[in-house]
């Protein structure tokens, strides 16, 4: 690890709380050019509305604004941070679907930015944008940033999960016994009860009693549903 | 209001700031990559390069970083690569923006012997910083 990382990531660990991880983050930011900077955090379930944390120094209208129009279910940088791990410049081709969210952006003084989402083993994804009004980001500047960005990200999500976990988590990863595992990894591949009875040595009765341990402990009404929701967290591996 | 990091000062004023080296590193990630890639850049084969932080003995501390490279013409400063916690600002106090800000700094940058003070710092094998 280079020494500025190094540096970073004792300033990161420092941080007790989210104002001085953000200031940490946003810090960076500036001295590489960009005067916004917001970074975003969403756990993994519930799929259909799973928790967010974000914070940022955009104009306060404009988080207003963009709170207002819901603009995070349609912002393009957030639908590709579901999808992707690659970062992303803004351009209009980007924001096609949703030009208007591009011009108020704009009227606000974002114009130019640069996105880079991160996700971890237990489904966190986190997605940190910096942006500026002028000038464009030329790609050598960005091929000159590029390491320095991605180490902030990298770090902005070790920094932010610490303090937002536990929200966003609720009451954290549900502790699964060895069986109730191996019983849910067969059942995700589809191995029907009599089959994974057959493998694991069990009666069929004992397999349904762990599924419906394991149904109990993630908070789901079958086991289709426990095995995606493992998945998410993480707990398949 | 938005806020951020930013310290702010008229162009004017850089001349009165007294820059000191923090450290400097070369972007390699272990001794033996490294000193192959010093053998190859010898023979013109790759190029090496670094990071170099400066800040000001004032308070608050203003603080300038950029990357280099090793070539023909010795150590060359990556122009796109400078970064600072430093805003300057015109005389009606309007930002004159990161962009703008980087491109003075690259002048006031040049004319500091921070050539010399990386290569001493790069090739100690305990730099004691500033």
């Amino acid at each position: 690890m280079k020494g500025w990382q190094l540096d970073q990531l004792r300033l990161i660990r420092a941080a007790t709380s989210t104002e001085d991880t953000f200031k940490s983050i946003l810090a960076e930011a500036n001295r590489l050019g960009f005067q916004y900077c917001s970074f975003g955090m969403k756990a993994p379930v519930p799929i259909v509305a799973p928790p967010v944390i974000w914070c940022s120094n955009y104009p306060a209208e404009w988080q207003k604004r963009y709170e207002e129009q819901g603009y995070l279910r349609r912002d393009p940088t957030v639908l590709h941070a579901m999808v992707s791990d690659s970062p992303v410049l803004w351009s209009d081709a980007l924001f096609a679907e949703c030009p208007e969210l591009r011009r108020e952006a704009a009227s606000f003084g974002l114009v130019h930015g640069w996105a880079q989402p991160r996700r971890d083993a237990q489904g966190m994804v986190s997605l940190l944008s910096c942006a500026r009004s002028d000038p464009p980001i030329s790609p050598e500047e960005l091929d000159s940033k590029i390491e320095r960005l991605q180490w902030l990200s990298y770090i902005g999500h070790e920094g932010m999960l610490k303090l937002w976990s536990t929200t966003l988590r609720g009451s954290g990863a549900p502790d699964l016994s060895q069986r109730q595992l191996e019983v849910l990894r067969w059942s995700s591949d589809g191995k029907t009860s009599a089959d994974v009875a057959q493998i694991l040595g069990l009666s069929e009765a004992t397999v349904n009693f762990h599924m419906r341990q394991v149904c109990l402990k993630l908070g789901t009404a079958n086991k289709t549903a426990a095995a995606v929701r493992a998945a998410l967290l993480g707990l398949l591996w | 209001m938005s806020f951020d990091c930013y310290v702010r000062m008229p162009a004017e004023w850089l001349t009165e700031v007294r820059w000191l080296h923090l450290q400097s590193g070369v972007d390699v990630d272990d001794a033996e990559v490294g000193a192959s890639r010093a053998c190859e850049a010898a023979c013109g084969l790759t190029s090496i390069g670094g990071y170099t932080e400066w800040v000001s003995d004032s308070a608050p501390t203003l603080s300038v970083g950029w990357d280099w490279n090793v070539t023909e013409h010795g150590l060359q400063l990556d122009h796109c690569s400078v970064r600072t916690n430093l805003m300057l600002v015109d005389r009606h106090g309007r930002d004159q923006g990161p962009s703008a800000t980087a491109r003075t700094l690259v002048g006031v940058v040049e004319a500091l012997s921070w050539r010399s003070m990386v290569l001493e710092a790069v090739q100690d094998p305990c730099p004691a910083g500033r």
